[in-house]
């Protein structure tokens, strides 16, 4: 199974300033073939911003790159954040830059942590599906876990046992709670997110992240499940790629009619082909006019005016440039 | 480009008087319009043009209810029919004006620029004049060397007060950063946003402490052409992140306007502000009359610039940006209706939106 583009969460750069701090790489670790651990402290040891399960920073690069990683250490570690770093094959410089570049003691701008995969607090059955380096906010998730004694389950699943990241740390940690899916052991088959995912009740809780495929796949299986019981670390995509735009369809909510949306046509094309008229003026997802509330399904962002909560809040969406990541997107028209 | 089956804002009842001379001549959507009052009180208006020799009938002369073309002395009666022509005994058919449905509401006179049949005085947006008894509203006018479509964007987006009206009406960079939710009307939009704990307006800053805040309330009806209403509030700072503050009402005030197109490259700019009597205090109303008195020739400073480079560079590739939503979906309503108008037998174009 392939590791996605190598960070997790990637989202778009902030639009608005954050505050940053300088930090040192103090620790370079080998995790796994194409996975490499960093771990950053401040200049003076002195203590770091608090972050909870399942966030991320966002680390300025010396090449002016920016790129979001999730921390996979314990939350409750002042002094130190720790990161994984998946190599993609088709970095855009990110992960090829800090896999081949970056030496102890290097310096680091990195803003201050956010989440926008939070751990609920309660206590409903806890599921944790990690595909490649997506295991890295699942990972401080676990160690959460493990310190205020609740309980889980963690699928992590990898192309093969060598590139899973973190294996020997999850084995120490998890014991027995930790299952593991490595497609070379099973003749190249995926994980069966289907059968997992039915093997526990409707009430748990599912925190996914990994590579596309597999969240959809999770998305599917919990499909008869409710939709706040599903949660997931969505990778962003490359911005207007239309290489990899999918067909979906558009439900419209007042009419209950639905439209299909082919690859190589937008949602605004769409819908006004088949007389749905909105307000529309830049048509390149610059401008905000056709902004649209979402009802149900996943937006595919490709606009330059969402900020990245707003991005994860899901409720609205451009129709000109974004898309859907789900089959079916329900749009509030 | 011009809707015509709309009201056009032709200027404040007071300047239209029973004075033998009050024959007042404005450009409208491309048209030349004379008004004047008949002694009855209600005011006609016809196209300034006479249908002899396309003389000035602005320059001509009220005889009671009829209007006198003083080029050749052809008389016309309020209905815009010719009742004399000097000379002749026998008068054509065609000889006669062209009348334009006119209504008086809130202090402003309304014209119907299109097919007088379908006229309705209901499509007048809602507004606050100086007959208010409840509000002490103060009423000015500015002419404009600008498209009415970039005064549209510059109402449709707030932002700009931030940095036009920094000395005026504005000034504190939360305008910028205000979210602003729509919703499409018929043959407008509707704005909503409140600034919090924001600085008072430039104008009215001396009147406060230094360090002093407000929660403003912006609620706007903006309508095709571009009349565009204000029920502007201001409370003391609270503690609610969403909707109402709980602060304490301080200003309660509605700010009418009317941005009346002339022809492509201008506007007649008709405005109010004003305070509710139990808010007012004495200065204050003049206070905003002035500020904006101000403020608009800001306003119009920047768009007069900006007019002459669009009309140098038509085809400029213009950059867009997130604060341009509430241009863009105001001027889709007017294209909407643009289009409507040209193509009547496709009927009308049916909006599928909420507000976002």
């Amino acid at each position: 199974m392939d590791s996605g583009c190598g960070v997790s969460p990637s989202k778009h750069s902030a639009t608005l300033p954050t505050v940053s701090i300088e930090l040192v790489v103090t620790c370079l670790t080998p995790e796994a073939q194409g996975v490499l651990g960093i771990e950053l402290r401040h200049p003076t040891g002195e203590e770091l911003p608090l972050f909870e399960p399942g966030a991320h920073v966002e680390v300025r690069l010396s090449n002016g790159i920016r790129r979001q990683y999730s921390l996979c250490n314990d939350s409750r570690e002042r002094t130190r954040y720790c990161l994984g770093i998946g190599h993609a094959p088709e970095s855009r410089g990110g992960s090829r830059y800090l896999h081949n570049q970056l030496k102890l003691g290097d310096r680091l701008q990195v803003a201050a942590p956010k989440n926008l995969f939070p751990l609920r607090q309660g206590g409903e059955e806890l599921i944790f599906i990690a595909g490649g380096i997506g295991i890295t906010p699942i990972l401080s998730m676990i160690r959460h876990c493990l310190s205020v004694n609740r309980p889980f389950h963690l699928y992590y699943c990898a192309r093969s046992r060598t590139r899973a990241g973190f294996l020997q740390t999850i084995e120490a940690l998890a014991g027995a709670r930790a299952h593991f899916h490595f497609d070379d052991e099973h003749d190249g088959r995926w994980f069966d997110a289907k059968a997992i995912v039915s093997r526990h009740p409707r009430e748990a809780h599912v925190y996914c992240c990994g590579p596309e495929a597999l969240m959809k796949a999770v998305q599917e299986a919990g499909a008869d499940r409710p939709a706040e019981n599903l949660h997931f670390e969505w990778f962003s995509p490359k911005p207007n790629d239309d290489s990899k735009s999918q067909p979906f369809e558009v439900v419209i909510r007042s009419s209950g009619r639905r439209i299909h949306v082919p690859a190589d046509r937008s949602v605004l094309d769409v819908l006004e082909g088949n007389g749905v008229s909105i307000p529309t003026s830049c048509r390149e997802g610059l401008c905000g006019t056709c902004q649209v509330g979402v009802v149900a399904g996943l937006p595919d962002h490709r606009d330059s005016v969402l900020s990245d909560d707003e991005r994860a809040a899901n409720q609205s969406m451009m129709i000109c440039v974004s898309r859907s990541r789900t089959p079916v997107l329900e749009l509030d028209l | 480009m011009f809707v015509r089956n709309a009201w056009y804002c032709a200027g404040w009842d007071y300047e239209v008087t029973q004075s033998r001379d009050s024959l007042i001549t404005r450009k409208i959507a491309n048209e030349r319009i004379v008004m004047y009052r008949k002694p009855s009180g209600a005011i006609v208006a016809f196209e300034d043009r006479c249908p002899h020799r396309q003389a000035a009938l602005s320059l001509g002369r009220k005889e009671g209810d009829s209007l006198r073309c003083m080029y050749h002395g052809l008389r016309f009666s309020a209905e815009g029919k010719c009742v004399e022509i000097p000379g002749q005994k026998v008068i054509p058919e065609t000889a006669c004006l062209r009348p334009f449905p006119v209504v008086e509401k809130d202090n402003w006179i309304w014209i119907w620029m299109g097919d007088p049949s379908k006229a309705d005085p209901t499509l007048i947006p809602f507004a606050v004049g100086p007959s208010e008894k409840d509000w002490n509203i103060k009423t000015s006018k500015l002419h404009v060397q600008a498209n009415y479509r970039e005064e549209i964007a510059n109402l449709a987006d707030l932002s700009h007060i931030t940095w036009i009206h920094e000395n005026t009406v504005g000034g504190d960079i939360q305008y910028t950063q205000a979210q602003p939710k729509f919703e499409l009307l018929p043959r407008g939009l509707k704005t909503l946003f409140w600034v919090r704990s924001c600085s008072p307006a430039g104008s009215a800053k001396h009147l406060f402490p230094p360090d002093a805040k407000f929660d403003i309330c912006f609620d706007i009806t903006h309508t095709i052409p571009c009349t565009w209403i204000l029920h502007y509030r201001m409370f003391t700072p609270g503690t609610a992140t969403d909707g109402e503050s709980n602060g304490q009402l301080v200003l309660d005030t509605w700010s009418s306007q009317a941005v009346t197109p002339c022809d492509d490259h201008s506007v007649d700019y008709y405005y109010a502000w004003g305070c509710s009597r139990e808010t007012d205090f004495p200065g204050a109303s003049d206070m905003l009359r002035e500020a904006t008195d101000i403020a608009f020739r800001e306003d119009a400073v920047m768009l007069e610039a900006q007019h002459i480079r669009m009309v140098e560079k038509p085809d400029f590739k213009q950059l867009n940006i997130a604060l341009d939503a509430g241009p863009g979906k105001m001027l889709w309503v007017l294209d909407k209706l643009l289009k409507e108008e040209a193509h009547p037998e496709r009927g009308p174009i049916l909006a599928a939106t909420r507000a976002v």
